[in-house]
């Protein structure tokens, strides 16, 4: 008998995480577009079309990685103690130094205390006539809010109006931390038989008291005038040290500055909005180093390319013109750089204040002949600039500032950085700087080299490590004035453009932490058979010991183990011994962790995520809730930049429809408040250069965009429409420089022409419209 | 005569007529449950086999029971990693029920265990044949006894892509021939 038992089974499924391809529709298609800091998110984000972070800015995004010190007499800190002598003259490792003979009275309970920064109370000692009349009263020290500070150490000279302390007003570019220092004193004037007190304010000035002398301090005899607080500097020869001469053989004292060494510092740039610039510390130093098992040479470092910079008007000043300036409070500005205001020698200062859309609402100026005259037509120029402190660039108004100001600063500074201009590290102008890093290091000089004009050169190298660019060996004027001996990085090893001809790599596994070629076989150095060491390999003939300089740690060679070295070679690396000083790695990057960033979409009302899924997608990713047409539309709570790259040709500059701000408000529909689209042209720009002109005839010329570009030539009697093609056939490139023939044309009649070149991306792109006139008499 | 087929938790212990799983998340298996069988005959029954079929108590699930056993058949059914699933055997009781017992997508009928699906377990004429590995006397064959160690662990394997959330409800079948 067959027959059946039955079980009830049941089971529930509690849970469905699923994941859903959410078909999407970015409006984007139309554009091209960039992603400015280049970040992954996580694979579940769904059409996030822009990862960005906080404003970019050298504060936030360079970083310059300082390995001067490795080096040991480029080591600041073994001489922060101030030396004091007992001479008329003496000796000093650098040129760059704080030197003075004011010291603090000295106590039981404390030690003279050297002074070195002066300030010249502008209100007491103003004018020899008035001087007689005057007792100064009072001196305090305060802070920006005028609170009076603990007394610092200071000394009063009542008789010339000098203020001796070593206060000195400062402000760090990444905390925004500042210290400004005021000092408060009170002046009794006799007037006739009346007397007046009258209380002064003034930005601390922090002069040295010692300055290198001039012409104008030194008499016949080549000796500094007495009493002039000024000194003569000259390298000893063949020697490591400077001799320092004063006038007198008083008590001195004397402490390097921060500037005395070679170091890299921040670009003085504020924004996207200009080159970032690094600037290398003008420091100059000589070190003795062995050069083999018995001879010692002197090296200098130095920026042999100082002197080469643009002064303007001449060394050592710059103009800085429109230079963003730093908010500090209501009344208190900051220059990013020292400030030389001298109405003798026309040095101004002129500083614009404007809102955020760019509208001026003051406009102020040391300039006395500009006063009452219109900035841009629009605001006078006002005298509010009550104080100034021109060596550390901080500027007191009278006239009150919002914290969202527009700041810009025309001024002339005393310029004692180099600045490396060769590379602009501000991504945007230049996006390659995003995926490399830059080593800067100094080839010295000796008496190997002879004079050198440059010293300062530098490396690119990639993510992985290895080099891809050396401006030492693409500097044929380099090549021509070093010696063998001291230049490491061979033209062997790089073709003429300075791409390296092997492949280098860091070897951090081994002891050696070194640079190493990863290749085989033989290279000829100077016409001798050298091997390339590598791991493992025993080494013969001529060691490339010299690629070693580029090591993690050290800017000495890593001399090989005399063991390991076949007989005399290793006299030959002492010799070869490199003696580069790596200043700085200096990279560009992100700023803010993944999780930090803020992330925003493009996308147009009606755009995006399939209607029917809005409340998939929410559930999955509740951040799509951000998108202006999902669910509630909840706006992402912080701002944004990004790039938007449009062709030339759409641009009104060249013929199209659309201005830069058309542009940008079109993209601000589809971002959040607060964000901000940078909008770059790409594209090629043909421009007509020139142009020959008779009656009836125009032939214009331009010149050479690239072997694959094609041209058209338009021309119309207007200025701005009615262009006809006039070539039937597209006009192909010519290497030496383009031109064309136009005939049949009226005489002594202005015709409009532009020209127009089409690429590999198949865009047409128009230049700018040229007005010709042909020659001749008109036919009425 | 009749002969009553008991399922139980226990060797020889309360027989039950409906066996709950649980809760599981999809991707995830339900917990094994072990079940015995047992008979009142004289006789051994024979010819044992196991299939599934639509739910026949009160169905109370979140969909039909018709659409429960079709959906258990198409996890079976499918041969990829995210689809696969459904109703699991493992036969091997007398060596422990070892993981090698317990189907997988790569193998859906490995020795000592079976995977529900079409053409296997589906229908009575399709019925999985009670193996000895269960402590069957041979194959498909019960002895007598109220305490005969005859057991077999059977779970369910929520495929990953499953997006449906809810309670499913189907019934096993004992087939069987008694012979008095």
């Amino acid at each position: 008998m067959a027959s059946k038992a039955t079980l009830g089974l049941s089971f529930r499924v509690n849970q469905a995480t699923i994941r859903v391809d959410v078909p999407t529709r970015l409006n984007i298609k139309k554009r091209h577009e960039q992603v400015l800091c280049l970040t992954k998110t996580d694979n579940s984000n769904i059409n996030l079309s822009y990862v960005s972070g906080k404003q970019v800015t050298p504060a936030l995004n360079l970083f310059i990685n300082d390995r001067g010190h490795s080096l040991q007499e480029n080591r600041l800190f073994i001489n922060k103690i101030p030396t004091v002598v007992t001479a008329k003259s003496f000796t000093i490792r650098t040129d760059k130094f704080l030197l003075t003979d004011i010291f603090t009275e000295q106590l039981s309970t404390q030690p003279a205390t050297p002074l070195f920064y002066k300030h010249t109370l502008k209100n007491f000692n103003d004018s020899e006539s008035t001087f007689a009349n005057k007792t100064l009263l009072a001196v305090e020290f305060t802070d920006y809010k005028k609170r009076t500070i603990k007394t610092p150490q200071h000394k009063i000279d009542a008789t010339t109006g000098n203020v001796y302390s070593n206060l000195i007003s400062t402000h760090n570019d990444k905390t925004q931390n500042f210290t400004v220092y005021f000092i408060r004193y009170t002046v009794k004037e006799k007037t006739g038989d009346s007397y007046r007190t009258t209380i002064y304010y003034e930005l601390l000035q922090s002069d040295p008291v010692y300055e290198l002398a001039t012409f104008d301090d030194i008499d016949d005899l080549g000796n500094i005038i007495a009493g002039r607080k000024k000194y003569i500097i000259e390298q000893l020869p063949a020697s490591v040290l400077w001799s320092v001469t004063t006038s007198t053989g008083n008590k001195y004292a004397y402490v390097e500055t921060d500037k005395s060494r070679i170091s890299v510092l921040s670009p003085t740039s504020v924004n996207l909005k200009e080159p970032w610039l690094v600037q290398v510390s003008n420091g100059s130093f000589v070190t003795s180093l062995r050069v083999n098992l018995s001879e010692y040479v002197n090296f200098k470092y130095y920026i042999a390319e100082f002197t080469n910079q643009n002064f303007t008007p001449y060394p050592p000043y710059k103009l800085q013109t429109e230079q963003s300036g730093i908010y500090i409070d209501s009344t208190i500005i900051k220059a990013q750089k020292n400030i030389v205001d001298d109405p003798d020698t026309g040095f101004f200062i002129d500083i614009a204040i404007r809102d955020v859309t760019g509208t001026a609402l003051y406009a102020f100026t040391t300039d006395e002949s500009k006063l009452n005259t219109l900035f841009e037509g629009s605001v006078a120029y006002g005298n509010s600039i009550v104080s100034v402190s021109e060596a550390t660039g901080f500027i007191e108004l009278d006239t009150k500032i919002g914290s969202n100001s527009v700041i810009e600063i025309t001024y002339y500074t005393s310029e004692d950085l180099y600045e490396f201009s060769r590379i602009d590290f501000n991504p945007l102008a230049n996006p390659s700087v995003l995926n490399s890093r830059i080593v800067l290091y100094i080839a010295p000089e000796s008496n190997r080299t002879g004079v050198v004009e440059k010293t300062l050169h530098y490396l690119s190298v990639d993510a992985l490590g290895k080099i891809t660019y050396s401006s030492q060996a693409d500097d044929a004027d380099t090549f021509a004035v070093v010696d063998y001996a001291t230049q490491r990085l061979l033209d062997e090893d790089f073709d003429s453009d300075g791409k390296p001809t092997h492949e280098f790599y860091y070897d951090i596994s081994g002891d050696n932490n070194s640079l190493y070629i990863r290749a085989s076989g033989l290279v000829v150095v100077d016409g001798v058979d050298t091997y390339i060491l590598t791991d493992g390999q025993t080494p013969s003939g001529i060691v490339l010991s010299e690629f070693s300089f580029i090591d993690k740690y050290t800017t000495e060679s890593q001399l090989l183990n005399r063991s390991n070295v076949p007989s005399g070679t290793a006299l030959q690396n002492y010799r070869d011994n490199p003696r580069f000083l790596v200043v700085a790695d200096i990279s560009v990057g992100q700023s803010n962790s993944i999780q930090s960033l803020s992330e925003f979409d493009v996308r147009v009302q009606g755009g995006g995520i399939v209607e029917g899924l809005n409340s998939t997608a929410m559930s999955i990713q509740p951040e799509v809730s951000w998108y202006s047409d999902i669910g509630l539309g909840v706006h992402y709570p912080t701002a944004g930049a990004f790039v938007v790259e449009v062709p030339k040709s759409i641009m009104k500059s060249h013929g199209g429809l659309y201005s830069q701000d058309d542009i940008r408000d079109i993209v601000s529909r589809h971002m959040d408040a607060g964000g901000w689209a940078v909008v770059r042209e790409y594209g090629i720009d043909p421009v007509i250069t020139s142009a020959i002109v008779t009656s009836g005839l125009i032939t214009t010329y331009w010149p050479s965009y690239g072997e694959d570009v094609e041209y058209n030539l338009y021309y119309s009697k207007a200025a701005n429409s009615d262009f006809s093609k006039i070539n039937d056939n597209v006009i192909l490139d010519v290497s030496s420089g383009n031109s064309y023939t136009v005939s049949g044309l009226t005489a002594a009649t202005t015709y409009f022409m532009k020209v127009s070149a089409t690429g590999n991306e198949e865009i047409e792109y128009f230049g700018p419209t040229v007005a010709i006139a042909t020659s001749g008499l008109a036919t009425i | 005569m009749a002969v009553n087929i008991s399922f139980a938790s226990t060797n020889g212990g309360v027989a039950i007529t409906s066996l709950n799983s649980g809760d599981v998340a999809n991707g995830e298996d339900t917990v094994a449950n072990q079940l015995y069988l047992s008979h009142d005959g004289a006789n051994s029954i024979t010819d044992v086999g196991i299939y599934v079929r639509e739910y026949s108590g009160t169905y109370t699930g979140a969909a039909t029971a018709a659409a429960d056993l079709a959906e258990l058949l198409n996890w079976g059914d499918t041969s990829t990693l995210e689809g696969f699933g459904g109703l699991h055997f493992n036969f091997l009781a007398t060596t422990t029920y070892p993981s090698s017992g317990w189907p997988s997508y790569t193998s859906k009928s490995p020795a000592g265990g079976e995977t529900v699906r079409t053409g296997v377990g589906d229908s009575e004429a399709n019925a999985i044949s009670l193996p000895i590995t269960t402590g069957a006397t041979a194959e498909g064959e019960i002895q007598t006894g109220s305490s005969p160690d005859v057991r077999f662990k059977l779970k369910f394997a929520i495929p990953a892509a499953e997006d449906t959330v809810g309670i499913r409800q189907l019934d096993i079948v004992l087939r069987y021939t008694y012979t008095s």
